[in-house]
């Protein structure tokens, strides 16, 4: 409609008469861009904007679900609680060891499929292409048992083979407080395929032209992948590495159908979400666990900016047309 | 070809939709009983006359009647089998009148604390919770309602019942809060035949009867004995047994020894060492009783140390060893667990027994006893007619419950019913009167006291838990005070 | 490197020729990648090999990899475990135990009952068994019946076919409104909607949980379902980036002719968007498909109302020793996602490209 709104051609000053109805028709089109967006809106205030504010009250009071009547106002005790509280920090820890992890894989394991999918010297690309993306679509609590018992210390293929090739004593993974981070990588495989099609396909964007130019300037295969792939795929990548990192702190339901919960081995699986999930749901400490949630909230709000400041200095939009 | 794949898509979809919406019929509730009758665990209350679709809240009328939920879990109640069988006594309880509907929920233990405590926090908690031993009821402490009207109000006799069991309900501000119902003594359940294959004796039948060493010398039942002995029925897929010189440990093929689902730290601490709160004296100090620690690192040194004799965290969730459920894997020769654990013991064999536990490391035998009994939620919108229900259960019902559970009867007069009972259904069995004896010694406080903020300090002990059953290499005291440092703050929370 | 440099480059297209250097590359490279496919899909054949055994085959030692039975005997009202014993002479029988020892164990001969007991020398451990190939595939009726399958499915596929209704007709109004129209604060709005996805849940859910407890909607599909008719900023994004690149010609003809905007949407741009919606309504259906978190805190209660992503870990809980049904029912609960993908590939991989790579 925003045609209707432009003055129509021949016209060099708008009269009166043209720029009221002007205006007329630029509210028509307010109003109904208003109107389609509502469920939006709606959708913004019910379950968003009110939630986060009563999110943030509560953090600041004793709420109970079992003992409504009784809430009071604590200021910022829930606070000093969190801050003293060793297992916020471990919690955040075991995240942080798992993301040294995963976000690598995640990213440059989706990246090289993708670029060896995009080689000239594959047969049966789109095949291939299936046979990687489908895994992708199972239902994860499936997955987890499927590579659990894949990934079982005594009778899983996995450890069968690390036996069998010698290894004496192969990692007990799951039971492990230090292999269970890759393991729960390893659980993780499955979901590599969206990533790995996007970078499939914004390689497949990258023009030809600039690998032949890069050939007869006499590049080999690693400055190519370097001077020419990545930077003109960067903006996919930063894409990826945003919602990895946003993903990434929000993890907990691989530990929660894994161990019940419990955290095993050893409270390694204690993520940060796992933790916050607990405090509502089983201790119903409903405040403590509001603050656990608005520390989370700043922690990913810091991060995302960090990384959007930082993009303009490795990101290249190539259609800048917005 | 683009537009037939869409409409193959949209027609499949639509195809399975009818398909499936087909069989299950109008409700939901009501259909999956058909089902449900045939199945090993049932996952909703087949319940001939319900249809219904039950409503959150517990007021719901079904035609004249009041509902009634049961939540069952918490404790046992949802093992293979166990349903069913309880089933055929709630529809008995309908039939036999007509102004209360019972519904049971099965929820698996493992997950039954939490889906619990959601439904309660939501406001949609059940009337009737049980059975459910200490850990269970701590769990959600003071959310229970106070029968001593009702109690009154029914005349319910109580002076059958050992009043030691009844003041074991009673909370500080004399609120009767549970009837004792039943109780599990502890006990070793052992494999004949992994005896008889390793040439050694069986354990003692009784408490304070000596033990008969393969050389013939007669010894103390106690830990350092059942080492031993466990170490040789401990053997590698060799049939090397652990106190050989090349026992391969790598590869062992059955286990002398373990607590079955007796793992917690205050269970393993008790039966070593004897019994004692984790909160102390006072109710709020965290604290470590005498000589846990030492039996924490036996422990420990059983699963991982030179010559293991028990299985270690990863073995017990292997296929390969019962998935958990050691002993009925037939790998495992001697297992210390309650009573209840007849409720799944129906894999392990038609050759085992039970013995005395042996003497702890503190000079005594500890022994442990889990008391199950139904509470009623103090949320309840019909406390009456639960507790009508919770009167048949432990009257009526309450001999076939027990043989259900695997718990003896609290009351005298039931007990003598329910050996006849388990007598049939394990004739093999000969030691049933060790069970009787597990009486004399009880776990005063209980393993499962009560702490502040029990769920959260319970956790945390499992942590530790863990880390004994899955690390090699543990610092157990140093662990043990850091965890005593975080349980003070849990307390004070 | 110049890579701005725009010299002029004419290529021939590559001759067919059969070179053979080229040609073993190619080979190389595909085996490779087939090596970790192959890889990457194990679990599904461990999946298929595992659901066909049977817990017997998982306990006992030195078990095969096809499900396959340990042979056993049966005498005197029990049953014996039959072992490959090697005699005296060299050769190799079948025999079944009688009574362990860990130094010399009894056997009889199932084939020469009457022969009596042989004594064997020996660590009866170190035997072999015979085994007998033997797929159960009771497994699958007993997952089936276990898990309640067509009730489970029938759940999940209500909760995301309704939920798809939802989100396709919610973001297609509001991407509509964000694409086509100008208003105060559009700019404003659209970075909040953009925002949103960058919100933890665990920020929203408290609320919103004791929101729906107070008027009654847990233990229902209401909470799962009612929120998506207020759009979702994925599918609103992607529907505005595609609404952007269909030129507004046919719009304004349309309005001159007089067609209001939901005209227009409906006869005009939504013809057009095809591929797109059924892409959201794929993408919809998997994360319906997939979502357990949801499912756990409103349907906890309610085993009779649970999708399939909190009916299997359940089943899980319950069966947790018999491996066999496990694998069993995770086989079931994939097979209809994938199937789906597998018919609608092209939508779905089209859908994934043009949401992901446009930025």
């Amino acid at each position: 409609m925003t045609a209707l709104s432009q003055l129509t051609p021949g016209q060099s000053e708008p009269t009166p008469k043209k720029r009221s109805r002007a205006m007329r028709n630029a509210r028509r089109e307010a109003l109904w861009g208003y109107f389609f967006i509502l469920p939006f809106i709606l959708g913004l205030l019910i379950f968003t904007l009110l939630p986060t504010l009563a999110t943030l009250m509560m953090s600041f009071s004793d709420f109970n679900l079992s003992g409504i009547d009784e809430t009071s106002f604590v200021g910022l005790l829930n606070y000093k609680t969190l801050f003293a509280d060793s297992q916020i920090w471990h919690s955040l820890g075991v995240t942080l060891k798992y993301a040294l992890i995963a976000l690598p894989v995640g990213l440059i394991i989706p990246l090289l499929l993708a670029i060896v999918l995009n080689s000239s010297y594959l047969y049966g690309k789109s095949i291939f292409r299936t046979l990687f993306y489908f895994p992708y679509i199972v239902p994860f609590v499936a997955a987890i048992f499927v590579w659990a018992a894949l990934l079982n210390s005594e009778t899983g293929w996995i450890n069968d083979f690390l036996s069998w090739v010698g290894i004496a004593e192969p990692p007990r993974w799951l039971n492990d407080t230090t292999w269970i981070y890759p393991a729960l990588v390893i659980l993780g495989l499955w979901g590599i395929g969206n990533a790995m099609l996007i970078f499939l396909a914004s390689l497949q964007g990258v023009p030809t032209a600039l690998y032949d130019a890069a050939k007869i300037d006499g590049a080999g295969w690693w400055s190519t992948l370097f001077n020419v792939t990545l930077p003109l795929i960067s903006s996919v990548i930063f894409y990826n590495l945003t919602l990895a990192i946003v993903g990434l702190f929000q993890y907990f339901t691989v530990p929660l159908v894994l161990n019940q919960g419990t955290g095993a081995p050893g409270g390694a699986t204690m993520f940060y979400n796992l933790y916050l999930y607990k405090t509502f749901f089983t201790y119903n400490d409903m405040a403590y666990g509001a603050t656990q949630a608005w520390l989370l909230f700043a922690i990913i709000l810091t991060v995302t900016l960090v990384l959007f400041s930082t993009s303009k200095y490795w990101v290249y939009y190539a259609a800048e047309a917005r | 070809m683009r537009k037939f794949r869409f409409m193959l898509v949209s027609m499949l979809l639509m195809l399975s939709l009818v398909l499936a919406a087909c069989p299950s019929g109008a409700a939901p509730a009501g259909d999956a009983a058909a089902d449900a009758d045939a199945d090993a665990a049932a996952t909703e209350a087949p319940m001939a006359e319900s249809e219904s679709e039950s409503d959150d809240s517990a007021m719901v009328m079904d035609g004249d009647r009041v509902q009634v939920r049961w939540f069952v879990g918490l404790g046992t109640g949802s093992g293979e089998g166990q349903p069913e069988q309880q089933d055929v006594i709630i529809e008995r309880f309908n039939a036999s009148q007509d102004r209360i509907e019972l519904i049971a929920e099965y929820v698996p233990n493992v997950s039954a604390r939490d889906t619990l405590a959601t439904q309660i926090a939501s406001g949609n908690g059940p009337d009737l919770i049980g059975p459910v031993g200490w850990v269970g009821s701590n769990a959600f402490a003071g959310q229970y309602l106070d029968v001593t009207d009702l109690v009154e109000v029914s005349n319910f006799d109580t002076s059958a019942i050992n009043s030691m069991l009844v003041d074991m309900y009673q909370t500080e501000d004399g609120k009767q809060v549970g009837l004792p119902f039943l109780v599990f003594p502890a006990a070793i359940f052992y494999q004949k035949e992994l005896f008889d294959e390793a040439g050694l004796n069986y354990p003692p039948a009784s408490y304070d009867e000596m033990y008969v060493m393969p050389d013939g010398s007669e010894v103390e039942w106690n830990y350092e004995v059942l080492t031993e002995i466990s170490q040789i029925l401990t053997v590698d897929s060799n049939g090397i047994d652990a106190t050989m010189a090349d026992f391969d440990a790598t590869n062992i093929a059955q286990y002398g020894f373990t607590f079955q689902w007796q793992e917690p730290l205050p269970y393993i601490g008790t039966y070593m060492s004897g019994a004692g709160s984790m909160a102390g004296d006072d109710g709020a100090t965290a604290t470590i009783p005498d000589g846990w620690v030492d039996g924490w690192e036996w422990w420990h040194d059983a699963m991982w140390g030179d010559a293991p004799f028990a299985p270690t965290g990863p073995v017990m969730q292997s296929p390969e060893f019962g998935s958990g459920n050691m002993f009925s894997s037939q790998k495992l020769a001697m297992g210390i667990s309650p009573s209840w654990y007849t409720c799944c013991i129906a894999d392990a064999g038609e050759s085992w027994d039970l013995a005395a536990l042996p003497v702890g490391l503190n000079g005594v035998v500890n022994g442990r006893i889990d008391a199950d009994t139904f509470r009623i939620l103090e949320d309840t919108k019909n406390p009456d007619e639960t507790f009508e229900v919770l009167q048949y259960f432990l009257t009526d019902a309450a001999v076939e419950l027990a043989g259900i559970y695997g718990g003896m009867p609290a009351r005298p007069d039931q007990a003598d019913e329910w050996f006849a009972a388990k007598a049939e259904q394990f004739p093999f069995v000969e030691n049933w009167d060790v069970i009787t004896a597990g009486l004399d010694y009880p776990d005063i406080p209980s393993a499962e006291a009560f702490m502040p903020n029990f769920n959260e300090a319970w956790d945390r002990v499992a942590t530790l838990q863990n880390l004994i059953l899955n690390e090699p290499e543990v610092d157990i005291s140093g662990e043990a005070a850091t965890m005593v440092d975080d349980m003070q703050t849990i307390f004070e929370k | 490197m110049a890579v701005t440099t725009a010299k002029p480059i004419t290529r021939k297209p590559p001759r067919i020729r059969f070179k053979p250097d080229i040609f073993l590359r190619k080979m190389a490279l595909t085996l490779f990648t087939l090596l970790i496919a192959f890889l990457f899909l194990l679990p599904f054949f461990n999946m298929v090999l595992t659901s066909l055994s049977t817990t017997a085959q998982m306990m006992e030692p030195g078990a095969p990899l096809y499900p396959a039975l340990p042979a056993t005997f049966e005498y005197d009202g029990k049953e014996l475990d039959v072992y490959e014993v090697s005699m005296p002479d060299g050769s190799m029988r079948d025999l079944a135990i009688v009574k362990k020892g860990r130094q010399e164990t009894t056997f009889i001969d199932p084939q020469d009952v009457d022969g009596g007991e042989i004594v064997w020398e020996g660590a009866w451990r170190t035997l072999e068994r015979p085994w007998s190939v033997s797929p159960a595939w009771s497994n699958y009726a007993e997952a089936w019946d276990g898990i309640d399958f067509p009730i489970v499915f029938r759940n999940t596929l209500l909760i995301a076919l309704i939920g798809v209704i939802g989100t396709v007709v919610s973001s297609t109004l509001v991407a509509y409104g964000f694409a086509r129209f100008r208003f105060p604060g559009r700019n404003l709005f659209f970075t909040i909607l953009l925002a949103t996805v960058f919100l933890p849940f665990a920020v929203t859910i408290v609320p919103t949980y004791a929101f729906f407890a107070a008027i009654g909607w847990v233990g229902s599909w209401l909470p799962l379902t009612i929120p998506h008719f207020f759009s979702n900023a994925y599918n609103v994004f992607l529907l505005r980036q595609y609404f952007m690149t269909i030129p507004v010609d046919l719009d304004e003809a349309a309005g001159i002719d007089g067609a209001g905007p939901i005209r227009i949407l409906w006869s005009i741009l939504l013809p057009q968007c095809k591929p797109v919606l059924l892409a959201v309504a794929l993408f919809h259906l998997v994360f319906a498909w997939n979502d357990y978190f949801g499912p756990l805190i409103y349907l906890s209660a309610k085993f009779e109302l649970q999708p399939i992503a909190v009916a299997l870990p359940r089943f899980n809980n319950l069966y947790g020793s018999n491996p066999p049904l496990i694998q069993a029912a995770s086989l079931m609960a994939m097979i209809v996602p994938v199937i789906l993908f597998f018919l609608a590939q092209k939508a779905f991989i089209q859908g994934v490209v043009i949401t992901g790579v446009d930025k």
